[in-house]
């Protein structure tokens, strides 16, 4: 096989590729043959080692599948590699996150945990301090609560019962009043318009003004004595509270 | 790391066709490292290493070139016509080095595999 048929033959096997690029390759060919006859190699020589035009044909098929090929490679290679930085990252993330977790919270833990003893242990404080005060002031008010006690049940009860029932006796007294000053206002009227049995004509006509005024005064009276017991219950309530402060021990 | 695993299980799929041509490959951008040749040099030189017919190193010539990992150049010769000398590129050495490592990596696992008794 001389350099033209070896050519031609490559030319046919090549029609597979576009015309520049055929042309390139059988160039390059072409080149081969002419380097190899200046080292004084015969052209069969030259075309055996080249080797079959059938195999070179094949050979670049097969290199233009390895580009496409290479292609998808890549793809997965680029692929791969994003993968591998995603996950390096994500877990950096975790690990981050994790360790954020381990110190971070475990130290909040803790010292919330210090900080609720250490409260736990200033309220117990308070109240044991409280606790003794009140001991330190009612041993030495022993003697004044006794006496008040002893006051309030064989003296102060009653004399606080007997208050309530004046004062509540003169309220209902003088509200017995204002009705029956009323009762007289109302008979006195109704006995000048209408004859009534028991009522004497002339006893009409003061009984209105006797009926007015002692209605007014039952009114009068009723409100004082309202006011007397609220004044009353002032002084109870003020006397109550003073016999607290006697039995906690703040009066000396 | 799993990436290289996988990167390998990708090598070892093509590898009834990606094995030889690795090794091409590996072959010519080796020798373009230090010095540029013209085709039939090349050519020579690397049928004088590995058993192949030398008329199918050019389609693979032709695939680093589209690859960008060669380059070519005409230059004028005194004894002929002018040749087409092939160089290697800036990223045709960053490739060199990572099928280096990756032929190393290759070779250690299957020497291993059948060094085993």
């Amino acid at each position: 096989m001389n350099k033209k048929q070896f050519i031609e033959e490559l030319r046919k096997n090549l029609k597979f590729l576009k015309k520049e690029d055929r042309e390139e390759i059988l160039g390059d060919y072409e080149e081969h043959f002419i380097f190899g006859k200046e080292k004084k190699r015969t052209e069969a020589e030259i075309a055996s080692s080249l080797g079959k035009p059938k195999e070179i044909s094949k050979e670049i098929k097969q290199e233009l599948n390895q580009e496409s090929f290479n292609l998808g490679g890549m793809l997965n290679d680029t692929f791969f590699v994003m993968f591998s930085h995603l996950s390096d990252s994500l877990k950096i993330i975790l690990h981050s996150v994790q360790e954020f977790f381990k110190t971070d919270f475990k130290d909040f833990i803790e010292r919330k945990k210090e900080s609720v003893k250490v409260k736990k242990k200033e309220f117990v404080k308070k109240i044991e301090e409280k606790q003794e005060e009140q001991k330190a002031k009612s041993k030495g008010n022993f003697i004044k609560k006794f006496i008040l006690t002893f006051f309030n049940i064989f003296i102060g009860i009653w004399i606080m019962i007997s208050i309530y029932i004046t004062v509540g006796s003169l309220f209902v007294f003088s509200i017995a009043i204002s009705v029956s000053g009323l009762a007289t206002l109302v008979t006195s009227i109704v006995g000048i318009f209408y004859a009534l049995p028991y009522v004497a004509d002339n006893f009409l006509m003061p009984g209105i003004f006797a009926g007015i005024s002692i209605l007014v005064g039952g009114i009068l009276l009723s409100i004082g004595s309202w006011q007397l017991g609220r004044v009353f219950s002032k002084l109870i309530k003020k006397y109550m509270k003073f016999n607290k402060k006697i039995m906690k021990g703040e009066v000396k | 790391m799993y990436y290289k695993i996988l990167g390998i299980n990708l090598q070892i799929i093509k590898m009834d066709t990606q094995l030889k041509k690795g090794a091409m490959d590996l072959c010519v951008l080796s020798i373009l490292k230090n010095k540029d040749y013209y085709g039939y040099e090349l050519v020579q030189k690397i049928s004088e290493i590995l058993p192949i017919s030398e008329g199918t190193l050019y389609p693979i010539l032709r695939r680093l070139k589209v690859e960008r990992w060669l380059e070519t150049y005409l230059k004028e010769s005194k004894e002929g016509p002018s040749r087409k000398y092939y160089g290697i590129t800036r990223n045709g050495k960053i490739h060199l080095g990572k099928i280096k490592n990756e032929w190393k990596e290759f070779t250690k696992r299957i020497n291993k595999l059948i060094e085993q008794k």
